[in-house]
């Protein structure tokens, strides 16, 4: 959670996932994009400011260690971000990864060695829904395209995602009836992010609430009731 | 001068400050106490019915200008598993612990009232009559003073522990609830609860909230909490507890110089864990500042 601004207005702390953490360094990187009051403010800051900040909060995607796992990082538009923390977290699983990302046209793309230098040259499928980068369409034809050449390789393939819900949302039906484990990153209006206001929680699939800032903001998608479950806004 | 006296007393209880995390914004205590916090004159857990309540659908928050508005719907883990789970916890180490209860009958919450009368680490209940997010249960109680004056006696004559009654600010006149509230036994009163609110979306031509309806809390509402705060102490002899937009030393000397004993903070906690050591050391240096030995000296002055 950061803290955007030293008044009343905008009134809660912002949730936003660590795209890249340098423990090295001590440093961490955060990609986001500027959509309302509270992002915009962050924009403003200049380099060397300090911001209230409290981390890490929830839980993140999980690692498998096993050789056979092929994690496949499936991204919508700003959405990208927390998946890339695999490489943080742990590199030598993360170097197996394929990356398909989607995004609205070119104004969306940035180059992941922006974030670190390390996440060049990354095996990057693109897809734009104008075609102005990248092939044309959407994240989720982009991967059904692959997912059968993916499956000849005699993977597991491990699926991490996060994008809007109406991406998430088919996905989660394709990777259901395909028998593929997936993870989503979700994002949910916030308040506190600690767990105690209850006010950012998800339908689960045995009909309980599950908070996006403790169980989550990363889910097994099995454990989600998808039908109910809306887009941010 | 050198230590400046904070305590407080409320209902026969002592306590060392006069800052208390407000109902529902800080859980159970078990999580929230983790790290001791010393300034924390008094834990206020979040509202307990006899069965767990699974709350409303989301979206369940919306931020509005300096505000809050919420409508979690009273989600809770129910009596059953707070007192195996949760009271264990509470200790001679922690502040002491005052639990929010509600229902949706007389017969529910005086079943809960008795059945948390026999738990000594309960130093006292507070009443929600308030809730404004929950179609049957809690605000049908606080709105009507014979209603309310029934249900106290009720939980009174069940309750070893003192009551404090959460009234809501959206009636024609709390000071006539209060008054009432107090008249039936009430040992202190809260004051108040969130105003009911609207939040819409003028680009997806929608309500913000699952339940359309939610509670606004947070700084915008301070100014009408000090109202109600202000009518009920002229009204009523019990300690009134201020709960409504507090973020700062500031704000809390303004509740106590309007005669509250006691203030709870919510909304800002989310946002500022360490609120309550911040406010504890404003009042500490405020007073100082002033020459004022304790917050008793303090309290009520602006008449």
């Amino acid at each position: 959670m950061i803290r955007v601004s030293d008044t009343y207005d905008p009134l809660l702390n912002r949730p936003f996932s660590i795209c890249y953490a340098d423990s090295s360094h001590n440093t961490i990187a955060v990609v986001y994009q500027v959509v309302g009051k509270g992002t915009l403010m962050l924009s403003r800051e200049k380099p060397g400011d300090s911001l209230a900040i409290s981390h890490p909060l929830g839980r993140g995607f999980p690692v498998r260690q096993s050789e056979r796992t092929m994690p496949i990082l499936l991204g919508g538009g700003i959405g990208i971000a927390p998946l890339l923390s695999i490489f943080s977290t742990n590199r030598s699983f993360a170097e197996k990864a394929r990356v398909f990302w989607g995004i609205r046209g070119k104004a969306d793309f940035f180059d992941f060695k922006m974030v670190d230098e390390s996440l060049s040259g990354l095996p990057l499928s693109l897809s734009s829904e104008d075609g102005t980068i990248g092939e044309k369409g959407t994240v989720l034809e982009l991967f059904l395209a692959r997912v059968h050449d993916i499956r000849d390789l005699n993977v597991a393939p491990i699926v991490y995602a996060c994008g809007p819900t109406e991406m998430l949302r088919p996905l989660s039906r394709i990777c259901h009836d395909q028998k593929i484990e997936l993870y989503v990153s979700l994002e949910t209006r916030m308040a506190c992010g600690t767990g105690y206001c209850l006010g950012c929680s998800v339908p689960s699939s045995e009909g309980k609430y599950l908070r996006t800032c403790r169980e989550g903001p990363v889910f097994n998608a099995a454990s989600l009731s998808w039908e109910q479950i809306h887009e941010c806004h | 001068m050198n230590v400046i006296d904070l305590s407080t007393e409320i209902s026969g209880l002592q306590f060392s400050s006069p800052l208390m995390t407000a109902s529902g914004t800080a859980g159970y205590g078990k999580e929230f106490l983790q790290a001791p916090c010393p300034s924390l004159g008094a834990f206020v857990t979040k509202g307990i019915s006899l069965k767990p309540r699974k709350g409303n659908p989301p979206p369940r928050v919306c931020e509005t200008s300096c505000g809050l508005l919420n409508a979690i719907g009273l989600e809770n883990i129910g009596l059953e598993a707070f007192l195996n789970e949760i009271l264990p916890f509470f200790s001679g180490e922690n502040p002491p612990l005052i639990v929010n209860i509600f229902g949706e009958s007389t017969q529910e919450i005086v079943e809960i009232a008795s059945r948390l009368s026999k738990h000594q680490a309960v130093k006292a209940l507070e009443l929600n009559v308030s809730c404004p997010n929950v179609r049957a249960g809690g605000i049908a109680f606080g709105k009507d003073a014979r209603i309310l004056s029934a249900l106290i006696r009720d939980v009174k004559s069940k309750a070893s522990q003192p009551v404090w009654v959460k009234l809501t600010p959206s009636v024609n006149d709390i000071a006539v609830i209060a008054k009432a509230a107090e008249e039936a036994g009430a040992d202190a009163i809260t004051v108040a609860n969130s105003y009911t609110g609207i939040a819409v979306d003028i680009e997806r031509e929608e309500y913000c909230l699952g339940n359309i309806t939610g509670g606004l809390t947070g700084p915008a509402i301070k100014p009408l909490s000090q109202y109600a705060v202000w009518q009920v102490v002229k009204e009523v002899r019990v300690p009134v507890i201020a709960s409504g937009g507090c973020a700062s030393a500031r704000d809390a000397l303004e509740y106590f110089l309007l005669g509250a004993r006691a203030v709870q903070i919510g909304t800002m906690a989310l946002v500022n864990p360490s609120i309550f050591d911040e406010i504890l050391d404003g009042l500490e240096e405020f007073f100082k500042r002033r020459g004022i030995p304790s917050l008793n000296n303090w309290i009520g002055r602006l008449k």
